[in-house]
Parts: structure tokens; C-alpha cells; sequence
């Protein structure tokens, strides 16, 4: 059984960010998925709310939003960039397939291992113009793409 | 200075992720659900992720699998914010 530090216990009541669901923190702010709508509090993300740097790779602010809306927390194409932008390694799943994108040689590389698959891309605006997958530029199949997330 | 006795503990989970703050001088370790080790994340005095060590990911095949382990450093004042090259094994973080 893991035992970790007691700052690691999530026993502090708190209100969820997104949606004022009760939830559990521990020192940091750090929840469980809230079972009402998912988001995985922070500390980091209640300081920084419009930045992607949460595991959901949706801001903070754009995740209120979209649960005002009642649309699922999920990232659209852009912020799934600017999760590869603070990550520097992410992932997504197509056609049950599962993706990476990271940097190889400065350049960013899109690429699959099996079916073996890659594509380089020479910068930020390359990626977001010309991203495909065989020739579908891959902003447009975003709709179809599931856990998109840091890669590990 | 060295991160290799971190004052503020090692935290072990499984799971599929760390959280990029924790507890200050600390280490994160995340394991798979098969008991292999994944990653392993320090974090500063103030609690921020500094360095990453990376045991086992996805990669790119037309390239060459990198070398495995390597290490990220993060720098908030970057883009990206942890570090897009696969840095050499940096022993004073062990």
C-alpha cells in the first residue's frame, strides 16, 4: 500500500472550481475527478485560470464556461497546442489509435507507432495550419479525437 | 546542491499523471498499474515542479525511440514551460 506524505491527503471539504460541487483537496488543492463535472482542481489552476496547464487541457476559465453551457470540459484544437506548448509532450487518441506530439529537432513531429506514422511540422503555425493525419489536417477531425492529455 | 534527499519527502501514485506542484523539495514518483516506474517529478522550496525524469512514453518511430530514461527541466518563463528536448540523465536529481 502507498503511504505519502499526509500533505498528499485529499480530506479538506472544498467547492469545486468549475462547478460548486463539494469535493475533497489536499494541501494543494490537488481533487479527484469532481463527480459532477470532472475537473480535477488545483491550486495552479485557481492562480493561472486562463492558462492550459491542467491535466483537462482546458484553462480553468474556459472549463466554467463550457459547464455553463453545458458542454463537455474537453480541449479544442487550440488549446491542445498550447498544451504541447507548456508540456512540450501530448497525446490523443483517433480512431483508436493513439497519437504523440512532441519536438524532435526542433521541429514538432506528429507520429503514431503502430500503424507506424509520422509527420514533422516546422513550428507553432505550421502545426496548427498543417497538422494532418494521411492528408486530413487533423483541426478538422478534432471533433473525433478523444483524451487529448500530456503524454506519459 | 543536490535534489537526491528531499526533505520534503517521495510521494508514490499510480496513475496516468502528476500534478505539475507539490509538497516543497519534494519527489513525485508515478507508477503504472503494472508496478513500473513512469516518471519521477522534483519540486522546488516553493512547491513547483523543477525536473521531470521520463521512464517510459510513446515515441516517434521514424525518428528512434529516445533515450530512455531523460530528463525535462521546467522553466516558467519558457514556452514550452518544461523543456521540449530530452535532456541527459542529470545526476543531481536522483
Amino acid at each position: 500500500m502507498i503511504k505519502n506524505n499526509n500533505d498528499m491527503e485529499k480530506n479538506i471539504q472544498k467547492k469545486c472550481h468549475v462547478c460548486g460541487q463539494s469535493v475533497l483537496s489536499n494541501k494543494y488543492g490537488h481533487t479527484d475527478p469532481c463527480i459532477s463535472c470532472g475537473w480535477e482542481n488545483s491550486n495552479r489552476s485557481w492562480d493561472f485560470p486562463d492558462r492550459v496547464i491542467n491535466h483537462a487541457v482546458v484553462s480553468l476559465n474556459k472549463a466554467k464556461r463550457l459547464y455553463s453551457e453545458g458542454k463537455p470540459i474537453k480541449p479544442n484544437f487550440d488549446d491542445f497546442i498550447d498544451g504541447l506548448f507548456f508540456y512540450s509532450e501530448m497525446k490523443f487518441t483517433y480512431n483508436n489509435i493513439e497519437y504523440g506530439v512532441y519536438f524532435v529537432d526542433n521541429q514538432i513531429s506528429l507520429f503514431s507507432e503502430e500503424p507506424v506514422y509520422s509527420s514533422r511540422y516546422k513550428d507553432r503555425n505550421d502545426f496548427s495550419a498543417n497538422a494532418n493525419i494521411n492528408g486530413i489536417k487533423l483541426r478538422d477531425i478534432w471533433h473525433e479525437v478523444e483524451d487529448a492529455s500530456f503524454m506519459l | 546542491m543536490g535534489m537526491c534527499k528531499v526533505s520534503g519527502g517521495i510521494n508514490k501514485f499510480v496513475g496516468s499523471r502528476l500534478n505539475d506542484e507539490g509538497a516543497p523539495n519534494s519527489k513525485s514518483e508515478l507508477y503504472d498499474k503494472f508496478g513500473d516506474l513512469k516518471q519521477e517529478r522534483w519540486y522546488d522550496s516553493n512547491g513547483d515542479a523543477i525536473w521531470d525524469r521520463d521512464w517510459k512514453h510513446k515515441w516517434d518511430p521514424k525518428h528512434g525511440e529516445p533515450k530512455f530514461p531523460h530528463d525535462h527541466d521546467w522553466d516558467s518563463s519558457r514556452d514550452p514551460v518544461r523543456t521540449n528536448e530530452h535532456l541527459e540523465v542529470n545526476s543531481m536529481f536522483c
